[in-house]
């Protein structure tokens, strides 16, 4: 079930009114929204209810027996077996046919005669997610973080929870699953926050994702290699278009659970204003970069051990993360590379200005980051390791004549970048989200009317899914 | 409830917020409606933007109000009458030596007539539609027979209009710009092709029910409610809201956002469902026109064009069975990929030199001695 969808809004509608209905119900509204994430789910694709009911199974026994076990080794041995299994089902499911593919053409590279063999294997809708919030579950008990939960189908709803379920964000069970144990209210703001964030990432989803998607797909899935002007202007689409496909994807689903009480935690927070990739990896997907960080970079001994193991600590938890976007060999460049500029940015001393000097040189810094930035996007969108071969050549050489052979996004596109960079900015120069409240009511009317009728404009041309949903 | 709490809800902060947010809304609709709504404004490509979700009716209205010599005007084209078939070619033309007859839409026209570009002794009878799908050209054939003889006939199916014979006219499918020509519908009922013809069925027909509004126009509308599968009341009858852009808007997106013709017809990443009504319809059309064109000594070549993203899903439904029918045809599949969106113009059709090299593939094709059956 998509969330762009008028069967989501029957879904949201009639579900919302009955959760309101049991109303100061406690474990009524909960077990509405565990069976209503199930049916959510199953939408999807009925079979994978099995994988996620195993996931949840296992993961809330291991808890139970970490938080029971007072030896520090014994602990260490469970976790280590569910993260050998966990990570053996998400293997399984969505890298096994990438690491045959890949040691075949290995094999075969060096002389070797095999049989090309692909399992039939379906990727189940969203897999990594669910399996690094089971995952962050253990871990936190067996740091004694938070106690393990004793209610099952609290625990079930965590890992459940339709409107993070499927693209996030990966939430961590110490926010989460308090809020599934407390009283929860319905109340006008929630539902005026809820709705206007439901708005503004319908706004960006159908407006700009959808709307770039054209330009991004008549110069990547372009056979011919296109001039240097239209592969940036293809690759800047793009930038765009996964911005506000993603980030809109997280508005609704944070929207959403505002209606209900829950508070989702923030995925993005401007991450085109960053001025370097430290401080991108703080604003973009901040849910996972933060997973990554405590999970795995801190354990791997983070920034405590030598410079050198460092930057190799650096660059394992970015290839990692690459890789868990997707199991292909671009992704997992992307990974590199982005690991790569974390390590040259550690090497940079940014000079110190003041006043308006410092202002220049931040916005000059930006400027020149999101090339970078996009580069990375130009790596991560590039269907093939020849496309980024040829791009890169071509935005080096300029061989053919600049000319902008791209498809031009459609106007409410155009506007909707306009207003979005507007919004963004005087949100992030006021450093408050809910900075649009101060406005006096015929203004701020005015901008819900201008997301509303673009929103119009947008839906009146094709769909499309959210690209998220792969990963 | 309290009354301090209902003058809340009413009269509160949100109320007024949301009151301002319609109040809004009715400015943009008002100003879209000043700044496009006269007759210079709607021929701007803006004001065609916010026309487009005019109702089907509403449509049809303004098509028969415009003057159709100034106007692009749809409304005669793709009828099957007998007054319109006699006035296409019915012999070879002086120095040519081939009468090829070419059932499809404009995708197989322009293939055609380029393929009697390159080889000039090709004379093209062509009977079409806009973005017509096979049920029509099926009925086109079949309606044609009495007023040629030709040597090669090519039966173009497009992929993307496979879906559309669950339609009985281009009046809803074709909703941006509705054509009225009607078609049978096409169903396989215990093994046999049944047809269902449609209540109007000439231009004249449908002028004269629809301007007046006929008790026939309403058995028509009332034939498409349960035999087209794509019929909505919402998206097709006339009302005053019409005059609001932001209903226009709703309308228009709710036809982009409907799948009602490809749903368990087509889907994106899977192709065609071979199972489906439309394609066992399609199967039994394309056996049928084999034996009937095998009677009558024609030559039949069926092209498979794919429109654009949909790869080779055509030619992976219907390849087995008319290889199994000995039926000859030519993919797009194999001579460019619809997958690259370079080969396409901006309005769908295929860009000069793919069509170039479609038309090289059909004039070879046609000057190709028939392999023996």
């Amino acid at each position: 079930m998509n969330f762009a969808s008028l069967q989501f809004a029957y879904f949201l509608i009639f579900g919302f009114a009955l959760y309101a209905l049991l109303s100061k119900r406690l474990e009524l509204q909960n077990a509405l929204l565990l069976v209503g994430s199930y049916y959510f789910y199953a939408c999807w694709d009925v079979r994978f209810l099995l994988l996620i009911w195993l996931i949840t199974g296992a993961s809330y026994l291991t808890g139970r027996l970490i938080a029971q076990q007072q030896d520090p080794a014994q602990r260490k041995r469970s976790i280590a077996v569910y993260t050998v299994f966990a990570l053996c089902v998400l293997g399984y499911f969505k890298y096994f046919n990438f690491f045959i593919d890949s040691a075949q053409t290995l094999l075969l590279g060096l002389g070797f005669e095999v049989r090309r063999v692909y399992l039939d294997i379906v990727l189940p809708p969203a897999i990594s997610f669910y399996v690094f919030e089971s995952l962050s579950y253990v871990i936190e008990i067996h740091h004694r973080h938070m106690p393990g939960t004793t209610k099952f189908r609290h625990y079930a709803l965590f890992i459940a929870y339709f409107p993070k379920l499927v693209a996030g964000p990966i939430e961590r069970p110490a926010v989460l699953i308090p809020q599934i144990e407390q009283p929860r209210f319905i109340t006008e703001e929630n539902i005026t926050r809820g709705s206007f964030l439901i708005l503004l990432g319908l706004f960006k989803k159908i407006v700009i994702a959808d709307g770039m998607a054209p330009t991004v797909d008549s110069v990547f899935n372009s056979a011919q290699t296109p001039n240097a002007w239209a592969i940036a202007l293809g690759t800047y689409a793009f930038a765009l278009q996964i911005y506000c496909d993603f980030s809109g994807y997280t508005d609704i689903a944070r929207g959403v659970s505002k209606l209900l009480g829950i508070e989702l935690s923030q995925n993005f927070r401007f991450p085109y204003f960053s001025s370097n990739p430290s401080e991108f990896w703080r604003r973009w997907h901040m849910s996972l970069s933060s997973w990554l960080r405590d999970y795995l970079y801190i354990p791997l001994g983070g920034n405590r051990v030598g410079a050198v193991r460092t930057k190799v600590n650096l660059m394992l938890t970015m290839l990692l993360g690459g890789l868990w976007h997707g199991a292909a060999w671009n992704f997992i460049l992307w990974g590199g590379y982005q690991g790569l500029l974390l390590v040259v940015n550690s090497f940079i001393k940014p000079p110190v200005f003041k006043g308006t000097a410092a202002l220049v040189s931040r916005v000059v810094a930006t400027v020149v980051f999101f090339q970078f930035v996009c580069y990375g996007w130009l790596l991560f969108r590039a269907n093939s390791f020849e496309q980024i071969r040829n791009f890169t050549v071509e935005l080096l050489t300029l061989s053919q004549p600049l000319a902008a052979t791209v498809a031009r996004p459609p106007l409410a596109a155009l506007l909707g970048v306009a207003v979005l960079a507007l919004y963004d900015l005087a949100a992030y120069r006021s450093g408050r989200a809910t900075f649009y409240r101060d406005w006096p009511a015929p203004l701020r009317a005015g901008l819900y009317a201008v997301l509303v009728f673009l929103t119009l404009m947008g839906l009146a041309s094709a769909r499309s899914a959210f690209i998220y949903f792969q990963f | 409830m309290g009354t301090t709490r209902l003058k809340h809800i009413l009269f509160g902060p949100s109320a007024r917020v949301l009151g301002w947010v319609i109040v809004w809304l009715a400015i943009f609709d008002l100003g879209v409606s000043l700044s496009f709504g006269s007759r210079a404004g709607s021929k701007t490509s803006l004001g065609r933007y916010f026309e487009y979700g005019r109702s089907v009716e509403g449509k049809l209205e303004r098509s028969m109000a415009a003057d159709p010599k100034s106007e692009g005007q749809i409304l005669s084209a793709g009828w099957l009458s007998q007054e319109e078939l006699r006035q296409r070619p019915s012999r070879p033309a002086d120095g040519t030596d081939l009468l090829v007859a070419v059932y499809g839409q404009s995708f197989a026209m322009h293939a055609a007539h380029e393929a009697a570009a390159i080889d000039k002794r090709i004379t093209i009878r062509g009977i079409g539609g806009p973005a017509a799908p096979p049920s029509h050209s099926y009925a086109g054939y079949k309606a044609d027979v009495e007023n040629r003889k030709a040597d090669v006939v090519v039966f173009g199916i497009l992929s993307a209009s496979v879906p559309d014979m669950g339609s009985m006219s281009g009046l809803i499918w074709h909703f941006e710009n509705p054509a009225p020509f009607t078609f049978p519908r096409y169903r396989v009922q215990a093994g046999q092709l049944t047809e269902e013809q449609p209540v109007i069925r000439t231009e004249a027909q449908f002028k004269q029910a629809f301007s007046t509004r006929s008790a026939e126009w309403d058995r028509f509308k009332a034939q498409l409610r349960t035999s087209d599968r794509g019929y909505d009341r919402f998206t097709f009858e006339q009302s005053p809201a019409d005059a609001s852009s932001i209903v226009r808007l709703v309308r228009r997106g709710w036809v982009a956002h409907d799948d009602g013709y490809e749903r368990g017809v087509y889907d994106p990443q899977r192709g065609f469902d071979p199972q489906s009504e439309d394609l066992q319809a399609l199967k039994a059309m394309l056996a049928d026109l084999g034996e009937r064109t095998r009677a009558r000594g024609e030559r039949l070549i069926v092209l498979l064009m794919h429109a654009k993203g949909q790869s080779d899903h055509l030619h992976a439904a219907l390849a087995p069975s008319l290889e199994q029918a000995g039926i000859e045809f030519i993919s797009t599949h194999a001579i460019f990929s619809a997958n690259d969106p370079t080969n396409f113009l901006p309005d769908s059709h295929y860009v000069p030199a793919v069509n170039h090299r479609l038309a090289q593939a059909l004039a070879e094709r046609i000057r190709r001695p028939a392999p023996v059956r």
